[in-house]
This record gives C-alpha cells, sequence and structure tokens, in this order.
C-alpha cells in the first residue's frame, strides 16, 4: 500500500540579504493513514517551514524549492495554486502552535468552521452549522450549542485550541499536520489535547505529523519519530528504538538535556554545548559535528540518511560513527546523554 | 534538606501573603466592583542555600507571589520579611540596600533588558550601586560575562546580538553584579530550547554551589523544577496546595492537584511509556480566581471530592516529614488528623 504521504528530498531554501538561508536540506520521509509521525528540532531546525511547506504557506518570491512531496495523485512541491486550494482545509488539515493567532479574532468560531465546510462542500449553511456544533461537541467543547457563537477571546487557551481542531476536522481529513499544538497550554490541558489527538487517529484513521520540541510527548503519542538538527534529518527511526537505542549523538544530547521528572535533583545534566548552526553558514559536512564530541575526521563529509543497524532497516541515521561503539559512547551516568565536550567550544 | 531550618531566621519570608486587583472600575472615582485575589493567603519561608522551587498553571498567581517577595509589587494584605525585617511597607529608599541582597532573572530576555543599552552597561549599573566604577568595574563586567559563560570580549554588543539562551546568561550577570543572597528566577528557562534550557539549569546550579546563592525558582515546568529544587511549593488559584521536600512531592504527592499536575507531565521514562497508560487527566480547567470555587478550590476537577469539599475550605496540614498539604482527603493517607 503506498503511503499517504511521502516526502522525498524536500528542499527549501530563502533568499535573504545574507545570501541563501537553506532552511530545509534534502528532508525525506513517508506517513502512512493512522500514522503519527512526530518531528522533533529545536528552534530553527527546519521542522516547522517543512510542515508549512507540505501546504504552500512557504511560497514566496524570495523561496525555492527542491524535491517532492506526494499526496495521493497530488505533488504537493509542485502542484499549483488551484490544486493546493482544493486539498488545503479539505484533505490536509492544520493545526497551529498559537489559537489565537491562527482564528480570525472577528468571527465567531462556528462561522469559520462553516465556511471552510462550505467551501469544500456543496451543503447548506444550517447542515454546515449543524455539523459544526457536532464538531466542536466532539472535541470536548462543553454547550456546544451556545459556544459555536462565542468569539475566539471568549473562550479558554485549551477550548480555543479545540476549536482550531474542530476547524481542521471539519472535511475529514486524511492528514492532519499539527505544530507544536499544545506548547502554549498548561500540562493539565496539554494532557487532555493529545488524549484528543489520539483518540481521532484511532476513530478516523487521520495520518498526523505532529511537530514538537518536547520529546516526553513524542515517547507518548509518536508511532514513527524524525529528529531534525540545521535542517536535515539526523535520525528516523520507530519510537521505542529512538528512546532505546538511538543512534545520532544530537538525539543523544536531547534526550539527556531534558530533565525528567523521575530524575531526583543533583544529577547534572549532560547540557549540549555551544549552539545550533546558523543555516546562512552551516558547517560543512555533519551538521552536528562542531558541537559533537565525538567527532572525528570523516564527519567533514556529509553521512547519508541511512539504515546503518544490520538487524533494523527501519532505523535510519546520519552519523560516520562505528554503530558497535554507540552504546558505550552515549552512556553519561548510566544514562543517555552527550558526554562533556573534551575542546572547549 | 534544612534539619535545622525550623529555629534559623529563614532568610525570605511571606507570611498570610495577599495580593489583589481591583478589576472593573465604575467610571472615575467609582469603587471597583471586584477584586482578583491573585495571591491569597500564602505563607512560605526561603532558607539560605536552598532552592525553593514553586510550580503551578497559568494564573495561579505564582508570578505576583514573585514580584510581591521581591517588593516589586506592594502586598494588599500578610507580610514579607526579609532576614527577620519586615519590608512589606518599606519605602524605596529603605529597600534599597535590600534591593542589593535580592535579585530577580526574568522569564522574557527579550523584554527584560534594555535594547539600547549595550551589555556593559546593563551587567554595570548594578556595579555602580555597589560603588565600583571606572576600570574596577570594566573588569568586574567582563569577570561577571565569563561567569555567566559569555565571552568577555562582547561587552560592547546590543542584547539583540546574542541567542535567546545568551541574552538569558546576561540576565543572570546582571543579577549577579550586586552580589546578591538571594535570586527569585520567574520562569529562566521556559523560553529557551532544551539544549541551551540544560546549560541555564547546570549555570545556575554551579553559581548555587560557589556563591552559596538561595533561590526561589518559579516555573510551570514540574521535570525543570523538580531537578533544581530542594523544596517544592504547588499552587492552585493563588493558594499553596502543597508544599514538601522535592522528593516527597513527587514520589509521595498527597493533593489530588499535584498528582494530576504530575501524571499530566508527558514521560520519557521508559517504564511510563511502555504501557503508555493514559493517566488520569484531570478534567475541566482551572477556575476563575475572581470568583474562585467555594470550598477546596479544585474541588469541581477532583476525583475525591465529597460534600465537605464543596463547602469548607481545607487548611494547610502537617503530614509526617513535614509534609504540608491542603486536603480533605489526602491520597495515601487514612484518616486525616485533627
Amino acid at each position: 500500500m503506498a503511503a499517504l504521504l511521502q516526502v522525498t528530498d524536500l528542499e527549501v531554501a530563502f533568499r535573504t540579504h545574507d545570501g541563501p538561508l537553506r532552511a530545509v536540506d534534502g528532508v525525506s520521509f513517508a506517513v502512512d493513514a493512522g500514522q503519527i509521525v512526530a518531528v522533533v528540532g529545536e528552534s530553527g531546525s527546519g521542522k516547522s517551514v517543512m510542515a508549512m511547506t507540505l501546504l504552500g504557506l512557504t511560497r514566496g518570491a524570495n523561496a525555492s524549492f527542491g524535491g517532492t512531496a506526494q499526496f495521493g495523485d497530488v505533488e504537493l512541491v509542485g502542484a499549483t495554486e488551484d490544486e493546493l486550494r482544493a486539498v488545503r482545509g479539505a484533505q490536509i488539515a492544520m493545526i497551529f502552535q498559537n489559537p489565537m493567532t491562527a482564528l480570525n479574532p472577528v468571527q465567531r468560531i462556528g462561522r469559520q468552521i462553516v465556511e471552510q465546510i462550505r467551501a469544500h462542500e456543496p451543503v447548506s449553511r444550517a447542515a454546515a452549522r449543524a455539523r459544526t456544533v457536532e464538531l466542536l461537541d466532539r472535541v470536548g467543547i462543553p454547550q456546544a450549542a451556545t459556544r459555536v457563537d462565542a468569539f475566539p477571546h471568549e473562550l479558554s487557551g485549551g477550548m480555543r485550541q479545540r476549536a482550531m481542531i474542530a476547524l481542521a476536522l471539519s472535511c475529514q481529513p486524511r492528514l492532519l499536520i499539527a505544530d507544536e499544538p499544545t506548547t502554549a497550554l498548561d500540562v493539565t490541558i496539554q494532557a487532555q489535547i493529545l488524549a484528543e489527538i489520539e483518540e481521532l487517529r484511532r476513530e478516523t484513521g487521520v495520518g498526523v505529523v505532529f511537530i514538537t520540541h518536547d520529546l516526553g510527548i513524542v515517547s507518548q503519542i509518536a508511532d514513527q519519530v524524525l529528529v531534525m538538527y540545521g535542517g536535515r534529518v539526523v535520525e528516523s527511526a520507530p519510537v521505542d528504538a529512538m528512546f532505546d537505542d538511538p543512534q545520532h549523538p544530537y538525539t543523544w544530547g536531547l534526550l539527556g538535556s531534558a530533565p525528567t521528572a523521575e530524575r531526583a535533583r543533583r544529577s547534572r545534566l549532560p547540557a549540549i554545548g555551544g549552539s545550533p548552526p546558523s543555516l546562512l553558514r552551516p558547517p560543512a559536512g555533519c551538521h552536528f559535528a562542531p558541537r559533537c564530541p565525538h567527532s572525528f575526521d570523516p564527519c567533514g563529509q556529509t553521512p547519508a540518511l541511512r539504515d546503518r543497524l544490520a538487524d533494523r532497516p527501519g532505523h535510519l541515521d546520519r552519523c560516520w560513527l562505528e554503530p558497535g561503539q554507540k552504546r558505550r559512547l552515549r552512556e553519561v551516568d548510566g544514562q543517555i546523554g552527550l558526554a562533556a565536550a573534551e575542546r572547549a567550544g | 534538606m534544612s534539619a535545622a531550618g525550623a529555629d534559623r531566621v529563614p532568610l525570605l519570608a511571606a507570611s498570610g501573603l495577599q495580593q489583589r486587583f481591583p478589576v472593573t472600575r465604575s467610571l472615575l472615582f467609582g469603587r471597583p466592583s471586584s477584586y482578583l485575589t491573585a495571591v491569597d493567603d500564602v505563607s512560605l519561608a526561603l532558607h539560605e542555600g536552598e532552592t525553593l522551587g514553586v510550580v503551578g498553571e497559568s494564573g495561579c498567581g505564582k508570578t505576583s507571589l514573585a514580584r510581591c517577595l521581591v517588593r516589586l509589587a506592594r502586598p494588599t494584605g500578610g507580610t514579607v520579611h526579609y532576614r527577620g525585617q519586615d519590608i512589606t511597607h518599606a519605602s524605596a529608599r529603605q529597600l534599597r540596600p535590600i534591593r542589593a541582597e535580592i535579585q530577580m532573572v526574568f522569564q522574557d530576555p527579550e523584554a527584560s533588558l534594555n535594547p539600547r543599552q549595550r551589555v556593559g552597561q546593563i551587567v554595570a549599573t548594578g556595579l555602580r550601586l555597589r560603588g565600583v566604577g571606572g576600570s574596577a568595574a570594566d573588569r568586574e563586567v567582563r569577570n561577571l560575562l565569563a561567569q555567566v559563560g559569555l565571552n568577555p570580549e562582547h561587552v560592547n554588543r546590543f542584547p539583540h546580538e546574542f541567542s535567546g539562551g545568551q541574552r538569558q546568561r546576561i540576565g543572570i550577570a546582571r543579577a549577579l553584579a550586586v552580589q546578591p543572597k538571594v535570586i527569585v528566577l520567574d520562569e529562566p528557562v521556559s523560553a529557551l530550547d532544551v539544549s541551551i534550557q540544560a546549560q541555564v539549569v547546570n549555570l545556575l546550579d554551579d553559581l548555587q554551589q560557589e556563591q552559596g546563592l538561595s533561590y526561589l525558582f518559579v516555573a510551570h515546568d514540574l521535570a525543570v523544577v523538580r531537578h533544581v529544587s530542594d523544596r517544592i511549593a504547588v499552587m492552585y488559584l493563588g493558594q499553596i496546595v502543597e508544599l514538601a521536600a522535592a522528593d516527597e512531592v513527587y514520589g509521595r504527592p498527597l493533593h489530588p492537584y499535584t498528582a494530576a499536575l504530575l501524571a499530566a507531565i508527558p514521560s520519557t521514562d521508559p517504564a511510563r511509556r511502555r504501557g503508555r497508560h493514559r493517566p488520569a487527566v484531570a478534567p475541566g480547567e482551572p477556575g476563575n480566581p475572581i470568583s474562585p470555587p467555594p470550598g477546596c478550590r479544585f474541588h469541581p476537577r477532583c476525583g475525591r471530592a465529597t460534600d465537605v469539599c464543596r463547602t469548607t475550605q481545607p487548611p494547610l496540614v502537617a503530614y509526617s516529614g513535614g509534609h504540608l498539604a491542603a486536603c480533605h482527603h489526602p491520597l495515601g493517607v487514612e484518616s486525616v488528623g485533627s
């Protein structure tokens, strides 16, 4: 069965005052129906640009693209605006980080959802409104029949995010792109929204691209994980393999840096030294090499993203290190982490 | 853990602290029609050399509490003591020597650093207050920058020339310039990426070890708070619902709200991941601090709530090991001692 979405060698570059900025540099991955693919990375890793490019939201005079993104019989990167408009909202929906800026503040939420339904389907206003109330109810908004006439500012942050999910679901999309959908929310509300997204996936079989910087969320809802660094995917694996046997030093660093509620005080966090690369002038070869305590000569060349473990064909990484050594190298105080750099840096 | 803490005079202490803000005023000289009680009868003490974490969700009053403690705001009730001295209503002049001992680091380094001042000037302001000037100040600024892990050569740069993590380091250097005893940190790492967050957390840890600083660490991220704190206070709608040693709060939470908060943290812990169990999530949302629910403020979201919870506010009671919790039906405690 062909994947729902197949992204191959996606490249996005922006012409800037200071030269070309390669925001996305050869990203490939696939999403199946009913699958949650998490994309993790820090600010500037290219994860949001990658997602927005799938919906044609990064197009502009200074942007150039490469590679393909096949969604059914539409190729999204080269699609015309008309083709994209037919897909956007109807077959691929997006949930943004900040619902306050993503919803229209001067329109009642119901009207925004009705508008989307009627843009894609020939239904009456009344039928669309009835479906809207149903949707709001379904995503857990209490008193949906009255809240349908609320303005976004009249709802709490959690309720606004639910309204946005209702908007995203209104045309039964086959693919949902969620860009940090819970980052602006409190933990107890975040847990509710995550449960909601998981339930939707189970019930409707929607495929989800879930962008986040929070490894805890990844471990809880993802099936497949992509780790992005400096515009590239540095590791791609099923979720358990990613956490139990991570292959890329940047992934080790991420796992080590995140304090966990289970870890007691005074265990020093094995932080990653330095800061992420500039995408205007990325380092030659492996983008992580300047911050990597394990870098050696071959790192001046860019390693391909491929499977390096004989017994695990689905686990890809971009690292020249010998897989056999990694288990030893990534061990810091009995936990996975990045050892302190020997060099200052 | 400070066993001797009880008989020592705490460094910074709040007692029955209350902070109310008027919400709506009728035209001109009208009286406020209602109040938002951001901090409601909060008592806590920060001891020398310790880190006291304050956690809670947005709107629980943790930032208002922090601002009252450093007297950036004047509380509407209760008292604040610094080394036994009442500073609740101290004037700006009286506060001056105390300001040199209590510093604050803010959440958003973008907004809390003057964009038109060079880093050297920003950090040197505190030095001037200490009476350090001229070439001695120059040397000291460079020392401070090096101490927080910045390049001393960058004294003449502006804040916008630094990354978010570096800007937070500048804020820390500015706080250190007056050689404070206490630093109140309001969400100091929540605007930062994880790898940078870890660097700043480690830096704070080093500074505490070297200089014997005391921290009041306010944050919403329970994992970070656990990592840095000796003791933790959990706030809900303006009140402390639980206060205990960090390991106690995480290992044996007594208040159902604390338990719900802990359960809601997405975990990378293999044991919790394996089961992929969806923990009991507190339903609903925090109430409105303008008209909080009667009785226990958490009762509308609590699975253990009974009639008494709907009518009577539970007091903060000490359980074994000095573990404080405000709940009629604490978890894992059979009958509540009267």
